[in-house]
């Protein structure tokens, strides 16, 4: 094959938009993944919801277990540890190929085909101007982008109170998905008391979703299984790889997997990257005219320090705080569950002290089941017996709120590569990452508040639940945005400084990290590199 | 008795103590199975508890309720683990673990339950300490 005008290394949720825009445009493009796939269990799970599933297939405990047992969770609260077994190849091979050293900061990363977009949730917001700004994302384009990418992945959501931080500007949405009578109730009773509490900061509404609600080509409506993290068989929650398929039908796009992308080098009309290919541990080389790195804030951070040749250089990085409330609807106690549900969030809780959309702390309210009992039972501090008949009873009133937290660059937050002879990549990261005490109270603070709305709306905090940094899979920052052209800066459009083919077309040059979802804004931001590169030709 | 024999013993031990009632052998083999897999090898404390629970099956849901406030992570909360998730998923006893609609005095029973686990669980931790 000739030289691709373009390499796309990463088949997640950016390179999957990159890669698109880039041959929407007329180029060629070669894309670069470790392509990891779940052939053990995708084709186990029958096509039926969460209870008819549980009380007829006899088969079940392979996907619910795993055939090695990797669905029993040694801990409960680590980073990834809530992955179902259909969905543990997003982690295979991480720990061998990325390791990481690390006391305060336990990210997770995937070498999977679709990447980290396989286990996400799915949540779709929009920054404000004032939040793209600070990012240093400018709000025409992204706006623009914004809507670009709904259009390409479907976005279901409502007209309510967490338009402003979800899905402003956005047209063309689909209705949003039902909710069920855990969520409906917390709703009413919000909307009866919404004046008092939006006068606190806090509003509560539908989150915009990248979940289809109609038919779309080949991809179908949700259809209420509650099984929506373990299988996509009907497509319709938006994963990477369904663009990436998609991809694979035009003859100018061609997809290499079992590489591990290692470095680049840039040579006079070309650029080289050479990987490892994970399968054999040869090394490959592979040329193109220009490079689109979509690896992840951590993963372009290992290529670019290596491919400057300065490994020991310290990266900033930024990771959103994460903590998850388990909490009771004591009037849902004892009640039936409703067969149709859903694992995603239904409901969206914002914090915005002054109302500007500038520095606001987000909740996303979950009320699935598919968690099973196990999972949740050795939370309890009693016996396991008593704690079933109890979890049991108290399962329908059970509502998880996860909170994330806006984070800036701070002190205390780092990575750097160190030579590291175990790995295949000779290398690991290390990386260090703590909060001020002003920080730490800040966002106590924020779940106090988000804790006491939610006691005045019927719905008790049992605990709160801190799985510490990295756990809340929103990385970002390790190459910030900078107009100076200072070394390991993005340019605004994002080229690499000090390079005139690498462009970053993932999260590492945000410079701030809104506490909403930022898969969206990702994308979008994707799309706009993608377009840049096409732009400089 | 081989090691196998002795996972087996604990797994048929276990999954009645969880459920009530004897299970099958298949999911007996399970357990084993999930045990090999996972490495999980009691020492010190450990054993000694697995021994007592051994000896005195009556003894397991103190124990279980001891080690619940004492060491959570300990070996045999791991495998009580092992052993609930295998028969969650398991038809046969998906009524024991999906929720169901319950009448309003349920609560009092579920408050004796409560209050049940309470006292295993401080008897169970006085036990626990002590051996």
């Amino acid at each position: 094959m000739d030289v691709a005008d373009f390499i796309v290394v990463g088949s997640g949720n950016t390179g999957a938009m990159a890669a698109q825009t880039l041959l929407e445009g007329g180029a060629t493009v070669t894309m670069l993944d470790v392509g990891r796939v779940d052939t053990t269990y995708r084709d186990l799970i029958p096509d039926a919801d969460f209870v008819t599933i549980r009380a007829g297939d006899p088969g079940q405990h392979r996907y619910f277990l795993g055939d090695t047992f990797e669905g029993i969770p040694a801990s409960t609260v680590s980073t990834g540890a809530q992955l179902t077994p259909p969905r543990a190849h997003v982690s295979e091979l991480v720990a061998r190929f990325l390791p990481v050293l690390s006391d305060t900061f336990r990210p997770q990363e995937s070498l999977a085909y679709g990447g980290l977009g396989n286990a996400w949730g799915a949540g779709c917001c929009v920054y404000s101007d004032s939040e793209l700004r600070e990012a240093g994302l400018e709000p025409a384009r992204m706006r623009s982008a914004y809507q670009t990418v709904a259009d390409r992945i479907g976005i279901s959501g409502a007209q309510d109170d967490a338009t402003p931080y979800t899905s402003a500007g956005l047209t063309g949405l689909q209705p949003p998905p039902d909710l069920d009578e855990t969520c409906s109730r917390l709703y009413r009773r919000y909307t009866a008391k919404r004046n008092g509490l939006r006068t606190r900061g806090v509003s509560i509404g539908r989150p915009a979703l990248a979940l289809l609600t109609k038919d779309q080509g080949e991809r179908k409506a949700f259809a209420y299984r509650d099984m929506d993290f373990f299988s996509d068989r009907d497509r319709s929650v938006y994963r990477p790889w369904i663009t990436v398929d998609a991809l694979k039908s035009d003859p100018r796009f061609r997809l290499v997997d079992g590489v591990l992308v290692l470095r680049f080098e840039e040579q006079a009309d070309a650029v080289e990257v050479f990987g490892l290919d994970v399968r054999t541990g040869e090394r490959t080389i592979h040329r193109a005219r220009r490079l689109v790195l979509a690896s992840g804030a951590l993963g372009t951070a290992r290529i670019v320090l290596r491919s400057l040749g300065s490994a020991g250089h310290t990266l900033p990085v930024l990771c959103n705080p994460y903590s998850y409330i388990p909490c009771l609807q004591p009037g849902l106690v004892g009640t039936e569950v409703a067969p149709r549900k859903m694992s995603l969030a239904q409901l969206a809780i914002f914090h915005d002290p002054d109302g500007t959309n500038a520095d606001v702390a987000m909740g996303s309210v979950y009320s699935y089941r598919s968690l099973m009992l196990f999972r949740i039972l050795p939370q309890a501090p009693i016996d396991f017996v008593d704690a079933r008949i109890l979890m049991r009873y108290l399962m329908p009133a059970i509502t998880i709120v996860g909170i994330h937290h806006p984070e800036r660059p701070g002190p205390g937050r780092s990575l750097r590569l160190e030579t590291f002879a175990d790995s295949p990549t000779s290398d690991r990261l290390i990386a260090d990452y703590s909060l001020s005490d002003v920080e730490l109270r800040r966002n106590a603070d924020r779940e106090r508040l988000m804790i006491r709305s939610l006691r005045s709306l019927g719905v008790w905090a049992i605990k709160r639940i801190q799985p510490g940094m990295g756990s809340s899979i929103h990385y970002a920052g390790t190459l910030p945005f900078a107009a100076d052209g200072r070394p390991y800066s993005l340019r605004a459009d994002g080229r690499l400084a000090g390079t005139g083919s690498v462009s970053v077309a993932d999260g590492s040059g945000f410079r701030y990290l809104p506490a909403k979802g930022l898969t969206l804004s990702l994308m979008a931001n994707a799309h706009l590199v993608a377009q840049e590169a096409l732009r400089r030709g | 008795m081989t090691a196998d024999t002795v996972l087996r013993d604990e797994g048929e031990r276990f999954g009645r103590y969880l459920i009530g009632d004897s299970v099958s052998p298949m999911l007996v083999d399970r357990y084993v199975s999930a045990m090999r897999s996972m490495h999980v090898l009691p020492e010190g404390r450990d054993r000694r508890l697995l021994g007592l629970v051994e000896r005195h099956p009556w003894l397991l849901g103190v124990v279980d309720g001891g080690l619940a406030l004492r060491r959570p992570g300990s070996v045999i909360r791991t495998k009580l683990l092992v052993m609930s998730a295998i028969l969650e998923a398991t038809p046969d006893y998906t009524s024991a673990f999906l929720p169901t609609r319950r009448a309003r005095i349920y609560v009092v029973y579920a408050a004796f339950v409560g209050i049940r686990a309470g006292c295993k669980g401080l008897i169970g931790a006085l036990l626990v300490s002590l051996i």
